[in-house]
């Protein structure tokens, strides 16, 4: 019996695709994922859901206000089709279709993100390990933030909680712990937690009271090592700040808790997609192999699969950086080639020299069973060493890489390129390019002056010699002056420059 | 299996509030582009355009992070290498094999343009605005006729078909005829039929399982007399009826500029009021030493010189009141462009016209100077008279910059005492 492949979309249809998509993905490809849930929605509220970053519930802010208008522009101009897909890390496991695409479209971002990436979210350590919010818990957490916000807005008025949001939002990358495991909370838990937090309030107000009396948490000091080189600016401004009254405190541990929820998802976009790519592309081949798709259906899917994954060249038009989807894919159907020995979508047999090079490169894959060999990395890797245990020469010589770095204004150099002296250099830098402290400063707390004039002071160093952008960095310490209530000051420190400091005034 | 959710019917726009506070954030931006384009687009372009761009430089809703220095973008690996060895070196600014867009992930600072449609701009824009004063005068002919909700009928077409209610029906009145009690025993006595059971217990049950289903038949589950449909009835009501006579003096002292302000101005309030009120005509009378009506296409684009004399304008304006628009029927307004140049009794007398044959027959009267050198004219002299009557309005507007602010002082939404 085949699948339709046009008409309408109905409950019936999506009910038959997911049926026979499961059969596959599950029964047949045994991959282990949440239980789904699959929303239709309107392009309009596809528009909100892009533009709250795919929470289906978020508090109120003007910045979600100007990311929805400009979504909502582009996709108006025909610049910019809105995903096909959102989905985020909950369990039950969320997806929207939006009611616009056709069928086939529909039955490639089921296969794609209720079973792709549901099972990386499922199996992939950062996800797993409940650092943030984890899965469960995200949905209450974020109606709690929302209602929380809302109050506070009709007790002080949208200005005095914008103010703390704004200036939260600038922090949201630097309120990271990376190791740190709190208990999960439903909502309940949350507004017990904050009315205690209010009742105590009393015990926060003074700092020689703090001294005296059992408070539940451990007050750092100067000198206290676990306050200094924190690079969890937003955590220490929660506790310590001493002007932010206690609901100012909630609102920035919400935008912590947010951008801690969101963080392992920035470090594992190749990999997430590469893998939902990778088995969306299986789960529809078999589909039609077994006859429950037809011709037309994968005609389609092949056309947006193939737009999907379109990789230029640094010359071209369109080049912006290395397309998630097309790397994570390949990456993924290089591990496969290596442990089959040919390649997984022509079934051709890799040549001689080829064959050494892997042996050569990759001893511990040959011949080994390739579901299992995709499974390693996918539970147990991020982006950044996915790429640097796995890229191989193959594909290092199919993209035709090359590394550049920029000594001056005048040229950028070629470090090196896909050769054999080159390949190991172009595989490290690549990778280097996915950690986190490539997009952000690694910023420290060097010093809170408690006992003086409760200034607070920061370190960045490069070695590289990389400088920050002083214009914004001067912004966000401004935001950080008016959270912390006193002066900021960054020091910096980066090779080949002066050091010089950097300061934010709680009045600027 | 996969819980399936349809949102569709749901509330959506969830981010509308959002986005109404972003542009909270940003009117002033508005404003400042609407000035822009009302001085500085071609007067052809000013309100036809179907799409307007408000750039909104960052400051306001800017969302600062700690970056990088963009002059550094640290090692990077590009694809597609075609002629490169390592230790080479690529000169900056060389467009063909240039650094790509710098990579794709780093986001900087980018400048936010705001596009509106020409709706919400104008929307935007006229928000705060409305015609003073406009009164309902409702009597005989100028009502229309609305359709409005009334009730529930028993019968009518079925796109009006009220299904709850029908429904309700429908139920109450099979409970009354024992449809739901029939099920239950027809249930109970098959149940009881699968069970061990003697002959004779048999044929009863199955005699009287016949007997209920040939009954439960004949009670249908939907009767014509259940039908309940949505009812309407036209009405009339009352509509507020307004004319705005636009007059404009085209003689040779209202030189390109002139003309230029004039023209500005009368096409903001042409959008202002094709915008806002639905029902509003608008007249168009130029005037050199004579006054003639034109159409629209004539009045803004055409081409005409002469002297300057006001007062057979304003008798034309009466005539056409007169002529066309019972006073009780309809909201006149009146606005007037000059470069102020009358002279001799002219002034005057068309002061005196005003108060006597114009003010006390419309709800507003608004005059512009389009006066680029400065220092008071004769017009504005005799007008200034009738300033102390709360429906008359004079304002100078020397260069394009002002035509917005002296527009929104004419106009402002004022406080109901």
């Amino acid at each position: 019996m085949t699948l339709p492949s046009s008409g309408d979309l109905s409950d019936e249809v999506i009910d038959a695709y997911d049926k026979a998509i499961c059969e596959v993905a599950v029964g047949e490809f045994e991959l282990d994922c949440y239980p789904n849930q699959i929303e239709i929605i309107t392009s309009a509220q596809m528009l909100d859901a892009y533009a709250a970053t795919g929470l289906p519930i978020h508090y109120p802010h003007w910045s979600f206000g100007k990311e929805f208008m400009r979504n909502a522009d582009a996709y108006q101009k025909g610049q910019r089709g809105l995903a096909y897909e959102i989905v985020i890390n909950t369990n039950p496991c969320i997806a929207y279709l939006m009611e616009d695409n056709s069928i086939p479209i529909q039955g490639l971002v089921i296969a794609h993100a209720s079973y792709g990436h549901n099972s990386f979210f499922k199996g992939n350590y950062l996800f797993r390990e409940k650092q943030g919010v984890p899965a469960d818990a995200i949905i209450d957490f974020l109606v709690f933030a929302r209602d929380f916000v809302k109050k506070q807005e009709e007790r002080h008025g949208i200005a005095a909680v914008e103010r703390i949001l704004d200036s939260a939002h600038a922090l949201q990358s630097y309120g990271i712990d990376r190791t740190v495991r709190p208990k999960e909370r439903s909502a309940t838990e949350e507004e017990k937690r904050t009315r205690t937090r209010e009742e105590n309030a009393w015990q926060r107000y003074d700092d020689v009271l703090a001294h005296t009396t059992k408070t539940p948490e451990k007050v750092k000091t100067e000198g206290d090592e676990n306050v200094l080189n924190d690079d969890n600016l937003l955590y220490f401004i929660e506790k310590h700040s001493p002007k932010l009254k206690d609901w100012e405190r909630e609102l920035v541990r919400i935008v912590r808790k947010i951008g801690q929820y969101f963080y392992p998802q920035g470090l594992t976009k190749v990999m997430n997609e590469g893998w939902a790519t990778f088995w969306h592309y299986e789960v529809i081949q078999r589909l039609h192999q077994k006859g429950l798709v037809d011709d037309s259906f994968m005609i389609e899917f092949l056309v947006s699969h193939t737009n999907v994954t379109t990789q230029q060249g640094f010359n071209r038009r369109g080049y912006s950086g290395f397309n998630p989807y097309t790397l994570g894919l390949d990456i993924f159907r290089d591990i496969r080639r290596v442990c089959e020995g040919k390649d997984p979508v022509t079934g051709e047999t890799c040549s001689r020299d080829v064959r050494t090079e892997d042996e050569r490169w990759f001893p511990h894959l040959i011949g080994t069973d390739w579901k299992k060999a995709l499974n390693e990395p996918m539970r147990n890797f991020k982006d950044e060493t996915f790429v640097q245990q796995f890229l191989s020469p193959t594909l290092m010589r199919r993209y035709r890489m090359f590394a550049v770095s920029k000594d001056d204004d005048r040229a950028y150099n070629v470090d090196a390129i896909h050769n054999d002296e080159g390949y190991r250099s172009v595989r490290r830098t690549l990778a280097g390019q996915y950690a986190y402290a490539f997009y952000h400063p690694e910023i420290i707390i060097s010093g809170y002056n408690r006992h003086s004039d409760r200034s607070l002071e920061l370190l960045y160093r490069s070695p590289s010699g990389r400088d920050l952008d002083t214009a914004s960095a001067k912004k966000v310490l401004a935001h950080t002056a008016r959270l912390h209530g006193f002066p900021v000051v960054m020091h910096c420190e980066v090779a080949g420059l002066a050091k010089y400091k950097l300061e934010g005034y709680p009045h600027q | 299996m996969a819980v399936i959710i349809d949102r569709r019917f749901q509330n959506g726009n969830k981010n509308l509030p959002d986005a109404e506070r972003f542009r909270g954030r940003t009117k002033q931006h508005i404003e400042r582009a609407m000035r822009k384009i009302i001085g500085e687009s071609n007067i052809k372009d000013v309100g036809t355009g179907g799409t307007t761009t408000v750039p909104i430089p960052s400051d306001e809703i800017d969302e600062p992070q700690f970056i990088y220095d963009a002059k550094n973008p640290g090692p990077r690996v590009h694809p597609g290498n075609e002629r490169f060895h390592a230790g080479d070196k690529i000169p900056t600014g060389d467009q063909s094999d240039s650094d790509g867009s710098g990579g794709g992930a780093e986001d900087g600072i980018d400048e936010f343009r705001f596009v509106v449609s020409r709706e919400e701009f104008l929307k935007l824009f006229f928000d705060d605005l409305e015609l003073p004063d406009l009164a309902r005068k409702a009597i005989g002919s100028i009502t229309e006729k609305q359709r409005e909700r009334r009730g529930i009928s028993s019968a009518g077409p079925m796109n009006r078909l009220d299904l709850t209610r029908t429904m309700r029906k429908a139920i109450g009145r099979s409970v009354v005829q024992g449809r739901s009690e029939l099920t239950r025993e027809l249930a109970a006595i098959e149940t009881r039929l699968t069970q061990q059971i003697d002959a004779s217990e048999k044929t009863q049950l199955e005699t009287r399982g016949l007997e209920i289903t040939k009954r439960l038949k004949r009670i249908p589950f939907i009767d014509d007399n259940d039908l309940r449909f949505r009812r309407f009835e036209e009405i009339q009501k009352p509509i507020a009826k307004a004319v705005m006579f636009c007059l404009m003096d085209v003689s040779a002292s209202m030189d390109e500029a002139r003309k230029d302000l004039a023209k500005r101005f009368f096409i903001l309030l042409y959008l202002f009021l094709e915008r806002k009120y639905e029902k509003v005509e608008l007249r168009f009378l130029r005037h050199t030493e004579s006054a003639q009506e034109v159409d629209e296409e004539e009045f803004f684009n055409g081409i005409k010189n002469g002297g300057t004399v006001v007062l057979p304008v304003l008798e034309l304006t009466r005539k056409i009141i007169d002529d066309h628009y019972p006073l009780s029927e309809w909201n006149i307004y009146i606005a007037q462009a000059t470069d102020g140049d009358a002279f001799g009794a002219d002034p005057k007398r068309s002061a005196h016209f005003i108060l006597n044959d114009l003010l006390p027959i419309v709800q507003y009267f608004a005059y512009i100077e389009t006066n680029t050198d400065g220092g008071i004219t004769e017009l504005a002299k005799a007008y200034s008279k009738l300033s102390s009557k709360l429906n008359f309005a004079m304002q100078r507007i020397k260069e394009r910059g002002q035509i917005w602010k002296v527009f929104r002082k004419l106009f402002e939404k004022k406080v109901r005492s």
